[in-house]
């Protein structure tokens, strides 16, 4: 009875490795892909960018110029305001192919990140099912140099909106402190409640600009469901329609794991978080200038 | 000592990366809508499916309706998700106008919808498989026209490739089955039922707009073919069976954030061929649908369509289910945000349908109040 049993244990895993090979050989394939057009957009976008920061320079360099010797020389001006208009254009050019390719940086950046992660996680998977040997360290030094290559990508992205605290400074007061030194420890408390409420301006920009197009797309699809639920505008005319697919979300670089009401309450989340720790702060800075006081008398 | 640094640095980063999968069943996008409408009908169109007839050419309606509706997601990981919609709906009518009888249609419809999305080498696989029901009792004759109801299933599977950062290419296959379950006394509507599949194919452009918001453009062209099975339909003991070409394109333009307006328009053409000579027609449709913010509060929504056919051969008789040639419609409703997750509409509509070769037609004209609420879980 075990002979068949492993018989067939064997050719399970006979079948499911090659299978994981294969999967993880496209995946990486997806992965070389979209980090080609990612290096190339990447390059593309330092390259126009280069090219504004020299036009921008020397229109920067020429209205000052312009500024200075506007009223005291009237000769130099006549030749200054022909080439500022020049470089104007020059520069209004560049500044729309800088954005455009730093669309097209950001949006390869978006697909490769998606892909990295896709990969990544592939990658955990099988590392969960090979035993400690070499096999196993292939798959973590191929982990761990794509896991190199996505936070290399999200640092040339540049920061996004963080949704994590930085930790509470550690600042105490301690029984030898003075008052002078006391109140300069509320103030550093204080300044980093500064910033922390600061941040809440981003987070409830984006708060804002989420709810507001979730609430106007939704008001949309249920006035389209209420149209469909009872075939309301569907006349007897025959020809039934083939409505177009759904843009799909890879071709936008956008990911599936959160859905946008999702996204809200995360954010949301995030600013209670914010605020409690603000309050933290401002609470710990009064205890601090009180105990101040206190030592002052 | 080495190997127990592999092992542990593994270790976390499996805890890591998994933490950022984790799959958890989310209630999303529930509403609740009631509302009241009044509706005026003209006309003297023939319906297959309407055996009743009375000879007014004039009827007025009133309707209370109410529905609810939400997204179940099941699943949502970054190669994966799924997604359960549902939508429940009924309808009571109120009549008046008619000569032999004032009929109070109710009409009941619900649908369950899923949507299997998951990533392979760079493409997208999507599964939407459907099912539908509608019911309407006392349905009343013309000119009140009102769709017959029907149990429908359908599996629409499309793959969409990425092949560059803003352009897709998609192969799409759909089928349907429709079946107007007719009560003995209804017979007719038998002969809708419908069997369809539709392979379709084509490509999408998607074009950013102002960076840091979510609008965009996106333009679609498709192409696809339809083969129709009409089981109660034809002589001679064989169905009758379409083939249809269709063409057409969508374009969206989202400028929400950046001007509160978002824009559709689309439009397609069939050629529609048939083993029923009488059913061989060429037709074309356009349709646009816009929201436009107004203010803070308040979103104006309105949606067209206009629709032409075209036989090839001289028409004598209706075409069951397709008894119409030319259509056109426009609806608006005008919506105010009230409060948190709370919703007033004001809408009005107006719909025609008209035949060819008799000039038949029914107008419809419709003003609606209603009140939606968007629950949060």
């Amino acid at each position: 009875m075990r002979s068949p049993l492993l018989l067939a244990a064997t050719a399970l895993a006979a079948t499911v490795a090659p299978l994981r090979l294969a999967a993880q050989e496209n995946a990486l394939e997806v992965v070389e892909n979209w980090n080609q057009v990612y290096d190339a957009a990447y390059h593309n976008y330092q390259s126009k960018e280069g090219a504004f920061r020299i036009v921008d320079a020397e229109w920067v360099r020429l209205n000052d110029e312009l500024e200075q010797i506007r009223r005291t020389n009237p000769r130099r001006t006549r030749l200054l305001l022909p080439e500022i208009q020049q470089l104007s254009e020059q520069r209004t050019v560049a500044t729309s192919e800088v954005r455009a390719a730093r669309r097209q940086w950001h949006d390869s950046g978006d697909a490769l990140i998606s892909a990295l992660d896709g990969y990544l996680d592939l990658l955990n998977l099988q590392m969960q099912g090979t035993p400690i040997g070499d096999a196993f360290n292939d798959l973590l030094a191929e982990f761990n140099r794509w896991s190199q290559r996505l936070e290399e990508v999200e640092s040339q992205l540049g920061p996004r909106l963080s949704l994590e605290l930085r930790p509470m400074p550690d600042v105490r007061a301690l029984d030898t402190d003075t008052p002078v030194q006391l109140r300069n420890k509320a103030r550093l408390l204080e300044e980093e409640a500064r910033r922390v409420n600061n941040s809440l301006v981003d987070v409830e920009e984006e708060i804002d600009a989420l709810r507001r197009r979730q609430e106007r797309e939704r008001s949309s699809a249920d006035l389209q469901a209420r149209y469909d639920r009872f075939d309301d505008i569907v006349p007897p005319v025959g020809d039934p329609e083939v409505d177009p697919p759904e843009v799909v979300p890879d071709s936008t670089g956008t990911g599936l794991a959160q859905t946008p009401a999702q996204r809200l309450e995360r954010l949301e989340t995030f600013r209670d978080e914010v605020e409690a720790r603000r309050d933290q702060l401002l609470e710990q800075a009064r205890e601090f200038r009180d105990e101040a006081e206190r030592r002052g008398r | 000592m080495k190997r127990l640094s592999l092992t542990a640095i593994a270790v976390l980063a499996l805890v890591l990366r998994s933490g950022t999968a984790a799959a958890q069943v989310r209630l999303d996008d529930v509403s609740f809508n009631m509302g009241v409408a009044s509706q005026l009908y003209h006309g003297d169109f023939s319906a297959v499916t309407v055996p009743q007839i009375d000879s007014t050419e004039r009827a007025l309606a009133g309707a209370g309706d109410m529905g609810a509706r939400g997204t179940l997601t099941l699943l949502a990981q970054a190669r994966q998700s799924l997604r359960l919609d549902f939508d429940a709906g009924m309808r009571q009518f109120v009549t008046n106008g008619f000569q032999l009888r004032n009929y109070a249609p109710r009409e009941l419809s619900g649908s369950l919808r899923s949507t299997y999305t998951r990533r392979y080498r760079g493409g997208t696989l999507r599964v939407v498989p459907t099912v539908e029901s509608r019911y309407i009792a006392d349905r009343p004759p013309m000119p009140l026209y009102l769709p017959p109801g029907y149990n429908s299933a359908a599996v629409d599977a499309n793959y969409s490739r990425a092949v560059s950062p803003g352009l897709a290419v998609f192969g799409r296959v759909v089928g349907e089955l429709k079946d107007y379950a007719a009560p003995r006394v209804l017979p007719a509507l038998d002969l809708l039922d419908r069997r369809t599949i539709t392979p379709s194919t084509g490509v999408t452009l998607l074009f950013r707009g102002p960076s840091e918001t979510l609008d965009r453009t996106t333009v679609t062209f498709f192409a696809a073919y339809q083969y129709h099975s009409y089981p109660k339909q034809g002589g001679l003991g064989l169905p009758r069976t379409d083939d249809g070409l269709q063409a057409g394109s969508e374009f969206t333009l989202d400028r929400r954030e950046a001007h509160g307006f978002v824009l559709t328009l689309s439009g397609n053409a069939t050629r529609n061929r048939s083993s029923s000579r009488r059913v061989e027609y060429n037709a074309g449709r356009i349709r646009a649908t816009a929201a436009v913010e107004l203010g803070d509060d308040t979103q104006l929504d309105i949606a067209g369509l206009w629709a032409v056919k075209r036989y090839i051969h001289p028409q004598e008789a209706l075409v069951p289910g397709e008894e119409a040639d030319n259509a056109a419609s426009v609806n608006a409703e005008i919506t105010r945000f009230l409060g948190d997750g709370v919703r007033a509409g004001i809408g009005g509509g107006w719909i025609r349908a008209e035949t060819n070769f008799s000039g038949d037609y029914y107008e419809r004209f419709s003003v609606s109040f209603s009140l939606t609420v968007n629950p949060r879980f």
